[in-house]
């Protein structure tokens, strides 16, 4: 058998086994006609949700469902638009599956749950509530609105928050925050790792936790900062050139405690863990 | 009679003092006689069950603890208030014996229709739980209901992160402890119960239909 009648053999099986995995699949679509700053909230068991900015006065639900061992519950309420994955007799987390990808009025404020899947949420200019328990969360490019994350473990990736009111708790899994700023950034972890790539805006109150996980905050050199950094029983580094604070609330531990300010020293900057390092770096 | 009005008068057949009016209700409701049948059937069986009187120790002591709660006052005789066996007749005498028997049919039904579903469904949560999480204190309790409302295949992970928080929370409150004046170790035990709050929300959350 030549190497073309392979290929060509392999094509055809792939082309059916791809058919006969899409036969299960079912796909729908749901649409709402909303007012100004709708509520829109998705519920899904199992399975990603995505999250983006249409023009035009319309929630438009995109769902994929992988069986028939789950269902979807969609209602409107006035201006409150309402998704439930809904789960049958039979239903397992690998065949109660559901993807949904939802357009929304750039002004609606969205919830989201899932327990896995990729939880993604963009360019919107209104409140955002996620949930999720091993679920990857993505969310990138508001503005002027709360963001409220709660995960078990899954990672949390925030990119491009501005003028937010950012509150994260993942227990377990990783945060990370690309051109994030307050007025108020609240991030707490247990074990998972947070690192901050940013400047700190102007103004704000930042606030990271863990116990175990490591604080990475990289700044650049203009930023305006007053930062406390305390690791109960890890180390603290730091190659930023802070300026030395005379007036503290507690003597400060070389390699354990750093307490500095830049520039004006606008915003306030406070990083503790208990057993985690804590790297503040330069940009 | 209405089947309201005979079930007014029914403790008095049982006993034995059924009008006329109630007994041709009787032979016209089929309903009413099952009823009769039955409250009848348990009355005979509750005939034969062993009654067991306390002893005077147990009345005494029972008496003595109402006595310290100022529930009851000093007992007006040797046998004490509570022990003063009436020998008047009551119309509700056989509801002791019924209600008796009902309960223990009832709990009988349940235990054994309820337990096979719940061990198949939850299996045991201390054997998913940690070892040093398998303690006695409420807290860990909480933990065991809590566990015990995550679905299998997200309890494992629960669990792990569980242990993790609770880990948090011990640090924070020995830092706390040898920094009792130190205001942020204050926060970072606050902090701390937050993870503890952020996983009973997710819990929760997901436990709920």
């Amino acid at each position: 058998m030549g190497t073309g009648q392979r290929v060509g053999q392999l094509a055809i099986l792939t082309v059916v086994c791809v058919a006969t995995l899409s036969a299960t699949d079912t796909k729908k679509e749901f649409r709402y006609t909303v007012g100004p700053k709708p509520a829109v909230s998705i519920y899904n068991e199992y399975g990603p949700i995505s999250v983006k900015p249409a023009e035009g006065n319309q929630v438009i639900v995109s769902a994929v469902l992988h069986s028939d061992k789950v269902e979807i519950d969609a209602d409107q309420n006035g201006n409150r638009v309402d998704l439930k994955s809904h789960l049958l007799s039979g239903s397992t987390p690998q065949n109660s599956q559901v993807e949904y990808e939802v357009l929304v009025p750039p002004d609606a404020s969205v919830t989201v749950r899932s327990t896995s899947g990729v939880l993604h949420v963009e360019q919107l200019a209104a409140d955002v509530n996620i949930e999720g328990d091993s679920a990857q969360v993505e969310v990138r490019d508001i503005n002027n609105a709360h963001v409220h994350i709660k995960t078990l473990n899954g990672p949390v990736t925030l990119t491009n928050i501005r003028y937010g009111h950012v509150e994260v708790s993942s227990v377990g899994g990783d945060i990370t925050m690309q051109s994030v700023s307050g007025p108020l950034v609240e991030i707490s972890s247990t074990s998972g790792r947070i690192r901050y790539d940013g400047d700190f805006g102007i103004g704000g109150e930042y606030k990271l936790t863990s116990h175990t996980g490591d604080i990475d905050a990289t700044i650049p050199a203009d930023a305006s900062v007053d930062v406390t950094a305390r690791s109960v029983k890890g180390d603290v580094q730091n190659d930023f050139p802070f300026h030395a604070k005379t007036h503290n609330s507690f003597v400060p531990v070389p390699g354990r405690s750093l307490v500095g300010t830049a520039g004006k020293a606008a915003s306030s900057v406070l990083l503790r863990t208990f057993s985690g390092r804590i790297r503040l770096k330069k940009r | 009679m209405t089947c309201t009005e005979f079930q007014q008068v029914l403790p008095d057949l049982l006993e034995g003092q059924a009008g006329g009016e109630s007994t041709a209700h009787l032979q016209s409701c089929h309903a009413c006689a099952e009823l009769v049948a039955d409250l009848r059937a348990i009355c005979d069986e509750a005939q034969h069950l062993p009654l067991a009187e306390p002893s005077d120790r147990v009345w005494a002591n029972i008496q003595r603890t109402l006595e310290a709660e100022g529930l009851v006052r000093t007992p007006m005789q040797a046998g004490g208030i509570l022990f003063q066996p009436s020998r008047q007749w009551s119309p509700f005498k056989w509801l002791a014996p019924i209600s008796a028997v009902l309960a223990l049919a009832a709990g009988v039904f349940v235990y054994s229709n309820r337990r096979p579903t719940q061990v198949a469904v939850n299996p045991p949560v201390s054997a998913s739980l940690p070892q040093s999480q398998a303690g006695n204190s409420g807290a860990d309790l909480d933990d065991e209901q809590l566990l015990a409302q995550v679905a299998p295949p997200m309890r494992a992970a629960y669990a792990d992160n569980l242990k993790s928080v609770n880990s948090f929370i011990r640090d924070a409150q020995q830092d706390l402890e040898q920094n009792p004046d130190d205001e942020e170790a204050r926060h970072f035990l606050m902090d701390a119960y937050e993870q503890k709050e952020t996983l009973y929300d997710l819990a929760m959350n997901r436990s709920v239909p």
